[in-house]
């Protein structure tokens, strides 16, 4: 009996422990980060699973604040690069410089930019050029750069978060579709509440920063991920998924009226693995062994409502990505719920989902 | 730092164990206890309910599809066994497509399952990985967890039963019945108004059908006595009528065959051509009235005119050759006012004939207008032509003193074609056809003019038979409604025997007030004036004889103080009879008064009406009408009716009556009756009736009725201690016809409402104020209407007729026995 026991406690005892150190990672940023404890879930997420995060929110609500912590926590090489119009790719990339080799004469060697580090932020991403913003498709996607003849891996972990700002947008220049559908997620930061407003203020007010202490590093985040992909999904949580992206095509047999409507181009299949990836991730943060349907809703926010491309009419009619998704979900459900050979009486039928 | 070297190595440490545990961990049960037990426990539960839900549904699918099948069937005339398989098929079918369809699987189950226990999918996803061939460590974890989470429930979860889906099908069955049934009782009313819309005929029945439903409705009312049987026995009736005239059209199709037959082999021209022609000119040719016989009688002229033509003729000669011998001159007398009266008679039936030849040519283009109407007037005046047509070329046969050979080869293929014609309607006939055709070939001239002739007698007793079914029929509804009328007659004598006991019970209280009320002028004879006419006609098919004399028409009223009676006999000379009698009474302690009326007009037709009624409620009627019959309707009488008289006399009644009566009218004749009266009653009749006068069309009509309250009528009566309206007889004699609308007011057929042209009225019951009324009865003769060779009166109304004339001529032997007068 006693053995068994054991048996199972090894055998938990991958996922309880990046399920562990996920905890601890939010635990951590939290002492620094007031609140936002969605967005560092997603992020947290996007560093576990290999995936780039676009934090969208207003200036001020700790967006940067955010990445520089989680690199601090996990230990990693940091830059942070403030994208602005002038910006060039060799700006990020690095460049060729004539230097002195050892025998006197002139050799070039490059020079490496910022993008050569575990955890990079790109500060206000859509104010640099396309140029520039492409030069970062090979990176964020190969996990390596080309410069001339010569293809140089980046570090591992490489993880790009991404920040924008969503009203300043004079002067920006919009992510193209390819670029975003690189991101795993795109997390909507959102303005704190009064509470946390109040404890924000309290401890910028003191001269004394929180000091944040290293929790993982590299290795541990790349395990962690590798044992988060590894949790068994059943096939009709996959199959919800893949209807979740079918159905964001306007196109599409499936798609709701809605999409029909105001969706001009509809997920990717990267969509439909980046929304089982990261269920899994919350799946884990529950204790769970399996992905359910409500780890697929929680995730498909982040995951789809960046690579839903919306019309004109959207854009006339204020419709928003996150509304379209939320009704997707409802459209499908309820189509699940009436192709169930049987439907239980709803007065009893305990709790719903 | 140290936090990172405690993590040590994490990428390779989960590797690791879930290698060790699928070394170590042995093959477990692919799904645990606790889970394969919930969830076949939450699949029996459902089950039950879809099991349900499935025969509910079925049966519900069964009863919607079987509904409009059955409704359908039976206006198809078709068994509904076929419809009733077809549903439960169907019905079966859906229900075990709905319950395999909804049968739960394990994976359904556990989904259930994880809803309610809030399992966020953990039983779905271990019963999926459970059906894995070889689940990795990490599913067979996924599933120990999952039941380790069913584990640590305190009881297990309470399921809800499955959504029932019998209720939309039961819905379904009662839209279903909400359709079917209602549409299923309009239907009759529907196809009527489509037909009447297309102006399609009525389906005829066949007469052992129709035989078949009065013996059906007979039973009905023996186990029903209360049940009114109105409607149905009129539409047997109407339906007897279509099959005897469908009958009729069939047999005159096939004598028509017959004479085209051979008249195409003798080379004769068909006698269609030659009639219109006639006709056509006919109307130029018509011309004035005769004045003298001397001449060839007009074209129009009938055969019983052309008969009285030579009579009067004869008559004149007769009277021209005594006058011419002195030594008759006594004799020359006798013979001058013969010859006088013969040539009266005939001038008259002339004018009479005169009148109707120039009524049908102005009618000429609206008989060809109205197809449908002309040909069920005529059905039977086809019958009689196409019969004349066949006999006239049967006729044509015989040897002629130019010809005394044996015809041609072509008029033996005629006469066979003429057989096979007729061999259906009239086998005598054909026979006798044949054996003509065989003495043709055999070059016996004799052997055919015999077989001919015996065709022709043959013709003339098959053409008017009435089949053996008809006959049936006829018998049958015969019964049905002798059936009837022995109820009415049984509730009407308990009526009046309960209402006898409340007449003594109240008699002393108003008597002496009314019989002043009630003076001599409400009693008083009258005689009909000399409104005499004589007509003959001829009357064939369908056994129908009768017969009709032009006469007097004499009413009769007496009453004393407090009683009056009035009576009045109408009779003809013609083909039918006709007559009525009106009677009623009143009485209401000292006062009493009854009013009959007999009449026989000179008309043709027939009819019989009897009214009586009791002021204290107490009321028997029995009517006919007489007249010259518009318009065809029918009639049932119950309710309250109110009429109006016009002239000098004035009466108001308010009674109420019970009638029953059966009539058959057809004539003309005049009568004249007043009185204001209010009557409430039912009655029963059955009337026909039917003319040929200026703007007339035939009318027919039945109704049946039972005996209405009469106690109101008495109570009503003692009230306003008002008496009897008896009419004195003083208004002159007036025209009465049957209107084309029977009044379904209780009137029985025939029978009118508006004096003066509606005839006799059968407000025979009157408790009003007193006041005056005139009781003539008239005829004329001279405007009487012609019994047409279509005319038919069913056998019902003869019999009906003939027992109630019996009835009146016990009567009348009673009323003149010294202790028989008294109130009716």
């Amino acid at each position: 009996m006693v053995e068994t026991l054991k048996q199972q406690v090894h055998v938990l005892n991958p996922f309880e422990h990046v399920r562990a150190l996920c905890q601890r990672i939010a635990a951590k940023v939290g002492e620094r980060v007031v609140g936002q404890e969605e967005t560092v879930q997603c992020v947290t997420a996007g560093l576990l699973l290999g995936g780039h995060v676009l934090m969208e929110g207003v200036p001020g609500v700790g967006k940067t604040l955010l990445a520089r912590t989680l690199a601090d926590v996990v230990h990693l090489k940091f830059a942070r690069v403030q994208f602005t119009p002038d910006l060039m790719p060799s700006d990020i990339l690095g460049t060729y410089v004539v230097q002195v080799g050892t025998d006197g004469r002139p050799m070039m060697t490059l020079q490496k930019g910022p993008l050569f580090s575990n955890v990079v932020l790109a500060d206000e991403i859509n104010r640099a050029s396309p140029k520039t913003q492409s030069a970062l498709l090979e990176a964020m996607q190969e996990h390596q750069v080309s410069l001339g003849s010569e293809t140089y891996e980046l570090p591992a972990p490489f993880f790009v978060v991404a920040t924008q700002n969503p009203i300043d947008n004079e002067g920006t220049y919009p992510l193209p579709e390819a670029q975003l559908d690189r991101f795993l997620m795109k997390v909507l930061v959102r303005f704190p509440t009064e509470d946390e407003m109040v404890n924000i203020v309290a401890r910028t007010s003191s001269a004394i920063e929180a000091d944040v202490g290293k929790v993982a590093d590299g290795d541990a985040i790349i395990a962690a991920g590798k044992t988060i992909r590894q949790m068994p999904v059943a096939d009709h949580v996959s199959r919800y998924a893949v209807r979740l992206v079918f159905a964001t095509h306007p196109d599409h047999p499936t798609a709701p009226a809605c999409n029909r409507r105001y969706v001009k181009a509809g997920a990717s299949p990267r969509a439909a693995q980046s929304i089982l990836a990261v269920a899994k991730f919350f799946a884990l943060l529950e204790g769970r062994l399996n992905v359910s349907i409500e780890d697929v809703h929680k995730a498909a926010f982040p995951c789809l409502r960046h690579r839903i491309l919306l019309n004109f009419d959207a854009l006339a009619d204020e419709a928003t990505t996150d509304t379209l998704i939320r009704q997707t979900l409802i459209e499908l459900d309820t189509k699940d719920k009436k192709s169930a050979p049987v439907q239980l009486k709803e007065a009893s039928a305990g709790k719903k989902r | 730092m140290s936090e990172t070297s405690e993590q040590g190595e994490p990428g390779d440490e989960p590797e690791k164990e879930v290698g060790a545990e699928r070394a170590s961990t042995p093959p477990v049960a692919v799904l645990a206890p606790g889970i394969t037990s919930a969830l076949a426990r939450v699949r029996s539960h459902v089950h039950r309910w879809v099991a349900l839900d499935g025969l509910l549904s079925g049966a519900a699918i069964s009863g919607a599809v079987a509904l409009p099948l059955v409704v359908a069937s039976d206006i198809a005339h078709v068994s509904p066994g076929p419809a009733g398989i077809v549903a439960l098929v169907v019905g079966g079918v859906s229900a075990v497509v709905q319950v395999r369809r909804r049968w739960l699987d394990d994976l359904h189950a556990a989904r259930i399952l994880d809803r309610l226990v809030d399992g966020q999918d953990r039983f779905a996803s271990a019963v999926q990985f459970a059906r894995a061939e070889d689940p990795s460590p990490l599913q067979r974890l996924q599933m120990r967890q999952a039941a380790g989470v069913l584990d640590a429930l305190a009881k297990p979860p309470e399921i809800p039963r499955p959504l029932l889906r019998s209720p939309r099908w039961l819905g379904a069955l009662a839209m279903s019945a909400a359709i079917s049934l209602p549409f299923a009782m309009a239907w009759p009313a529907i196809r009527e108004a489509v037909r009447e819309a297309m102006g399609e005929e009525e389906e005829t029945r066949s007469a052992d059908q129709i035989a078949e439903e009065a013996e059906a409705l007979r039973r009905a009312m023996a186990e029903d006595p209360e049940r009114r049987l109105d409607s149905e026995i009129n539409r047997l009736e109407h339906e007897l009528e279509r099959a005897r005239e469908a009958t009729q059209e069939g047999r005159a199709e096939a004598f028509r065959r017959a004479a085209e037959a051979i008249e195409r082999a003798t080379g004769r021209q068909p006698p269609g051509s030659e009639d219109d022609e006639r006709a056509g000119d006919s109307g130029d040719e018509i011309g004035e009235a005769p004045t003298s016989v001397s001449g060839e009688p007009p074209p129009y002229a009938s055969e019983e005119l052309r008969e009285q033509w030579d009579e009067a003729q004869e008559a004149l000669e007769r009277w021209r050759e005594a006058a011419q011998d002195p030594a008759r001159a006594a004799e020359a007398a006798q013979l001058q006012a013969e010859a006088q009266q013969a040539q009266r008679d005939a001038l008259d039936l002339a004018e009479q004939e005169h009148g109707w030849a120039e009524e049908r040519a102005e009618r000429g283009d609206e008989t060809t207008d109205d197809t449908q109407d002309s040909s069920r007037r005529d059905a039977g005046e086809d019958l009689v032509d196409a019969m004349a047509r066949l006999d006239q070329d049967l006729a044509g046969l015989h040897p002629t003193d130019e010809d005394h050979g044996v015809p041609g080869e072509e008029v033996g293929q005629g006469l066979d074609q003429a057989a096979d014609a007729v061999r259906d309607q009239a086998p005598q006939t054909a026979s006798a056809l044949e054996r003509a055709s065989q003495a043709r070939a055999q070059g016996d001239r004799q052997a055919m003019d015999q077989a001919l002739e015996d065709a022709r007698q043959s013709l003339r007793q098959e053409g008017g038979r009435e089949t053996q079914d008809l006959a049936d029929a006829r018998q049958a509804l015969d019964q049905l409604h002798d059936d009837v009328a022995d109820r009415a007659t049984e509730d009407a004598r308990e009526q009046l025997a309960s209402a006898d006991r409340a007449g003594e019970q109240g008699g002393d209280q108003s008597g002496s007030e009314s019989g002043s009320e009630q003076s001599g002028d409400q009693s008083g004879s009258e005689q009909g004036g000399d409104q005499s006419g004589s007509e003959s006609g001829s009357e064939s098919g369908w056994d129908q004889s009768g017969s009709e004399s032009g006469g007097d028409q004499s009413g009769s009223e007496s009453g004393g103080d407090q009683s009056g009676s009035e009576s009045g006999s109408q009779s003809g000379s013609e083909s039918g009879s006709e007559s009525g009698s009106q009677s009623g009474s009143q009485s209401s302690g000292a006062r009493s008064g009854s009013r009959s009326g007999d009449g026989q007009g000179e008309g043709q037709g027939e009819g019989q009406g009897e009214g009586q009624g009791e002021g204290e409620g107490q009321g028997e009627g029995e009517g006919e009408g007489q007249g010259e019959g518009q318009g065809e309707g029918q009639g049932e009488g119950q309710g309250e009716g109110q009429g109006q008289g016009e002239g000098e006399g004035q009466g108001q009644g308010e009674g109420q009556g019970q009638g029953e009566g059966q009539g058959q009218g057809e004539g003309q004749g005049q009568g004249e009756g007043q009185g204001q009266g209010e009557g409430q009653g039912q009655g029963e009749g059955n009337g026909v009736s039917q003319g040929g006068g200026p703007q007339s069309a035939p009318s027919e009509g039945w109704g049946t009725g039972a005996a209405g309250d009469p106690s109101s009528a008495a109570r009503h009566a003692i009230e306003s201690a008002q008496a009897v309206d008896v009419d004195p007889g003083t208004q002159p004699g007036q025209t009465s016809q049957t209107g084309a609308d029977i009044d379904p007011m209780g009137l029985l057929p025939g029978g009118g409402r508006d004096t003066g042209h509606m005839g006799m009225r059968m407000d025979g019951i009157s408790g009003g104020d007193p006041g005056t009324g005139t009781g003539a009865v008239s005829g004329s003769g001279a405007q009487g209407g012609r019994v047409t060779r279509g005319a038919d009166v069913p056998g019902s109304l003869r019999a009906y007729v003939r027992r109630y004339l019996r009835a009146l001529e016990q009567q009348r032997a009673r009323d003149s026995e010294p202790s028989g007068s008294g109130t009716h």
